[in-house]
């Protein structure tokens, strides 16, 4: 797996340090140099101190058995230009940030396509996407996809008000049963503890589903998150950027009511052009009396999202003051997501360049395997059966499965079916496997992954 | 002002009038020449009118929009003068005044009449009288842009804006002289359709012809005293009320339907058009509730009678099949009501026009959670778009306008009117170009009986709320007038 990524930014620094360990082949491009040897020093990886538009690579073979090209700079214009010139020169996957132009008409696909890029990734929308999950499932811990997205890893965290509590595992199988799903792993105080028909669920439990995707809400309805979320519908926004802009427009959609603070009188004119339902009120949002006159006492949620660090931090503070159950500042530096989150009684800070690293990081973990994700020690790994596999032919006993090394559910055409001692596998057959850490080696012998480079 | 410039193309609309009246005189020539003696002299008479205005040379300065809200007031004033000529030479009105008030209330689409024996006029003088309406209807200076490729002077878009109705006139084409020929175009497509469904209902051709006119124009003038009740036809009454209902609706949506691939679903989706079938349906069903509860029930004439008087009155038509006087007060009330918010934007109706109406209610609301909320920025929209301050506070200003003139003719027209509700249901029945009202005016009566001074004020209220009032008043102010 070969890897350029163009800009060692924060969110460069942050992907770099996530994938160094995974893919030796990674060239890292910038101009400063600074950065650069840095980088060198910490990670090992290659540099190229150049001005990105003028880099020699493009005009080098070596593009040719590029498989990922990641356009990372803090410059659009710089990012959609090196997109189009590493594909060009055959670079076989193009990533592009863009923060400020919108490609989401309905001209996007031919923009993105004459310009050669596979994906474009915004901070922005991604760090409004990502409030907008913490907002409407906040006790949901993991997801990710598996078989393209039709089903799902859900994690969920277990809260006092869960009508899930004092149902034994046997009761939360058969539910599931019937939808074709399954309970993949309990986590307890921090160990993965197995899911036995006589266990109880108790309050702090993390709980781990498969899911089809579709039955996602009504798994939510059951665990008895989805009533508990519409009592607390009660949001203020303070900061109307575009982070704020867009969070509004989705939550308003899912019927909460919002009310969006931003202290430019020219873009709340801006911001109530855009929004239907949400409350648009002009003034500074560390002011006590007015958040008060607007009924701050009686909000559910509180998230700063201005540009200004301190004030989110304030304003937070202030919401806190006044019991807000939950409250969230958006912060510039990495360093500040846990200073807020421990040391102040703030419950959350989001850092957009984090979200972003996350996000990417995880694509390109995703690239390479099918569907990947660890919880605690467990990985969770969806791999296709070749034919010439060992495991083909047998049946899940003669195997050795055991807890710590266990399949999950298997995507047999467009059939799920979960797995019997009996069940036997066959070539083509689509696995999900749930192995410790310990057992890597043992589990990829066994079922053939092709080992990543 | 440019007078030079202004009387000259005065020229050219009076011509566009006399062109009209050839249609009556080559119908009176074909059959019975009744009144063909009148109809010839009124037309040599306009003919010369116009082309003495027509040699006017033209001013060199350039054409202001001051100039243009002239032209279209002095325009429309013109065309009521020259259309009464053939009621006032024929004899079929006892004095000028009545023959004016008749002419007027034909152009400006209001269905006023001063005839109390409206079946004894001559066949080509009841086809004059529905001409005139759908002249009217899409307006007469929109059809002069339209069929005077060039008017030769500036202000195209002013004259436009200043004549069809609505708070923003929607430009169609880049052209304007384009989007006057598609609205007519549309119009006229829309006025064959009904003459032929009406002549299948049963209608003779001559009546079918001069209801069409009518109905698309939202006029309101029959050719039977007792107006369309008088064809004991249910399904004409259907077809009809359907066709006022297509009339008030916004004639860009129906552009869009003809020749831009529209679905019929888009117009339910247009604000407007909601708002006007929603406020239409509710209105015909209370009225309905009342009535039963308080007569002795319904039956199948009595709901046709309301659904019809109902879309009648709102679309500023002005048809009679039902004597609503002897509905509820309730019912009465709120067809004044519905009078007063009239039809579409950019359609063929009259009075303040429900778009207007709806957005001063956004408006309103929007004031009041103000209240609430001292600090709160809020936009009014209007389906997907934007409505701008400026343009709600036109709105406001031209709501207050109308309310303003509205009572100040009636206290004008009170002076010989004797009955409250009389002089307040001729006054907006005029303003909002419907016809019939309530009292000595309503559906059963006419405006025969009334004094010459009243019938003045009334055909100046027709042509102050065709032209949506602020064109005619601004000839009025003094600055208007000054040079510079």
């Amino acid at each position: 797996m070969n890897i350029i990524i163009a800009g060692a930014g924060e969110v460069g620094y942050n992907l770099i340090a996530a994938l160094y360990r995974d893919y030796p082949k990674i060239t890292v491009i910038d101009f400063n140099g600074e950065t650069l040897e840095r980088i060198r020093n910490e990670f090992g990886v290659k540099t190229l101190e150049v001005n990105l538009v003028d880099c020699p690579l493009f005009n080098h073979r070596g593009m040719e058995e590029v498989d990922l090209f990641l356009a990372i700079t803090s410059d659009d214009e710089t990012n959609m230009i090196s997109c189009k010139m590493a594909k060009e020169a055959g670079a076989k996957k193009t990533f592009c940030r863009i923060r400020q132009i919108d490609l989401q008409g309905s001209k996007r696909k031919q923009t993105q396509e004459t310009l050669g890029i596979d994906v474009v990734i915004n901070p922005v929308r991604l760090a409004a996407l990502e409030l907008t999950q913490l907002t409407l499932t906040p006790n949901l811990i993991e997801k990710q996809d598996f078989f393209g997205g039709d089903m799902l890893l859900v994690g969920y965290r277990v809260q006092p008000y869960c009508q899930i509590i004092g149902k034994s595992g046997k009761e939360v199988r058969k539910w599931l049963l019937e939808r074709n799903g399954e309970l993949a792993l309990i986590m307890r105080n921090e160990r993965s503890i197995v899911a036995t028909s006589e266990m109880i669920v108790e309050e702090g439990d993390r709980l781990y589903f498969f899911i089809h995707s579709y039955l996602h809400s009504d798994l939510r309805a059951y665990l008895g998150y989805r009533q508990y979320q519409k009592d607390r519908n009660r949001i203020f926004i303070n900061g109307g950027g575009n982070i704020g802009l867009w969070l509004a427009k989705a939550l308003e959609e899912e019927g909460y009511e919002v009310k969006i603070i931003e202290i430019n009188a020219d873009r709340c004119q801006y911001l109530s052009e855009h929004l239907e339902k949400t409350m648009v009120l002009n003034f500074d949002g560390t002011d006590k009396n007015q958040l008060l006159a607007e009924g701050l006492e009686e909000a559910h949620h509180f998230y700063s999202l201005t540009n200004n660090e301190e004030v989110n931090i304030a304003s937070c503070l202030l919401a806190q003051s006044l019991r807000v159950p939950r409250t969230l500042a958006l912060v510039k530096q990495v360093e500040m997501t846990s200073i807020i989150e421990h040391a102040t009684p703030i419950h959350a800070a989001l850092n957009p360049r984090q979200v972003t690293g996350k996000y990417l990081s995880r694509f390109v973990k995703g690239i390479t395997l099918s569907s990947f994700c660890n919880v605690g020690h467990i990985e969770i790994q969806e791999m296709k059966m070749d034919a010439d596999a060992p495991c083909v032919g047998k049946d899940l006993a003669a195997l050795g499965c055991s807890v710590d090394l266990r399949i999950a559910m298997i995507k047999r055409g467009q059939k799920f079916i979960l797995p019997q001692a009996d069940t036997v596998l066959g070539a083509g057959d689509q696995i999900i496997l749930l192995f410790h850490q310990l057992d890597r080696k043992k589990a990829r012998t066994l079922f053939h992954a092709k080992e990543v480079v | 002002m440019q007078f030079n410039s202004i009387f000259k193309a005065l020229g050219v609309i009076v011509l566009v009038v006399a062109l009209g009246l050839l249609v009556p005189l080559a119908y009176s020539y074909l059959t019975e020449q009744r009144d063909f003696i009148a109809l010839a002299i009124s037309f040599g008479v306009t003919v010369v009118a116009g082309l003495l205005l027509l040699f006017i040379p033209k001013s060199e300065r350039h054409f202001k929009s001051k100039d243009g809200f002239a032209l279209v007031s002095f325009g429309w004033l013109a065309a009521g003068l020259f259309g009464a000529l053939p009621f006032w030479f024929s004899g079929a009105t006892a004095s000028f005044t009545d023959a004016y008030f008749e002419s007027i209330s034909g152009f400006t689409t209001t269905g006023a009449s001063i005839l109390s024996n409206i079946e004894g006029l001559s066949p080509e003088l009841l086809l004059w009288r529905s001409l005139t309406q759908w002249f009217g209807g899409m307006g007469i200076i929109v059809l002069t842009l339209a069929i005077v490729p060039y008017l030769n002077i500036g202000g195209g878009m002013s004259l436009f804006q200043a004549e069809v109705p609505g708070p923003t006139a929607e430009k169609l084409t880049p052209r304007i002289q384009d989007t006057a020929k598609v609205l007519w175009e549309v119009y006229a497509i829309l006025t064959v359709i009904l003459i032929g469904l009406l002549w299948l209902a049963g209608y003779s051709l001559f009546d079918a012809t001069c209801h069409a006119f009518t109905t698309m124009s939202t006029g309101g003038f029959s050719t039977q005293n007792t107006s369309v009740a008088g064809f004991h036809n249910p399904l004409a009454e259907w077809i009809i009320l359907l066709f006022m209902t297509i009339a008030v609706i916004n004639f860009a949506l129906h552009y869009h339907f003809f020749f831009r691939n529209f679905k019929v679903s888009q117009y339910w989706r247009d604000a407007e058009c909601q708002f006007y079938l929603g406020l239409l349906l509710a209105a015909a069903l209370t009225i309905l509730a009342t009535i039963y509860f308080t007569q002795e029930g319904l039956d199948a004439t009595v709901i046709r009678g309301v659904f019809f008087t109902v879309v009648s009155i709102m679309t500023t038509t002005g048809f009679g099949t039902a004597d609503y006087e002897y509905w509820p007060v309730y019912g009465q009330f709120l067809l004044l009501l519905l009078m007063l918010v009239g039809g579409s934007a950019g359609s063929t109706a009259g009075g303040m026009k429900t778009v207007r109406v709806l957005l001063i209610f956004k408006y309103m609301y929007g004031e009041m959670l103000k209240l609430l909320h001292p600090n709160l920025v809020r936009t009014v929209k209007l389906g997907e778009g934007i409505v701008g301050r400026s343009l709600l506070s036109s709105i406001l200003g031209f709501s207050f306008i109308y309310l303003t003139v509205m009572i100040c003719s009636v206290l004008l027209v009170s002076i010989e009117i004797s009955d409250l509700t009389t002089a307040i249901s001729a006054v907006i029945a005029c303003l909002s170009n419907i016809g019939p009202g309530l009292g000595e005016v309503g559906p059963t009566d006419n405006y025969g009986h009334l004094g010459s001074f009243t019938k003045w004020v009334l055909s100046l209220n027709m042509v102050m709320g065709r032209l949506e009032i602020l064109t005619l008043l601004l000839l009025f102010l003094p600055q208007t007038w000054k040079k510079g």
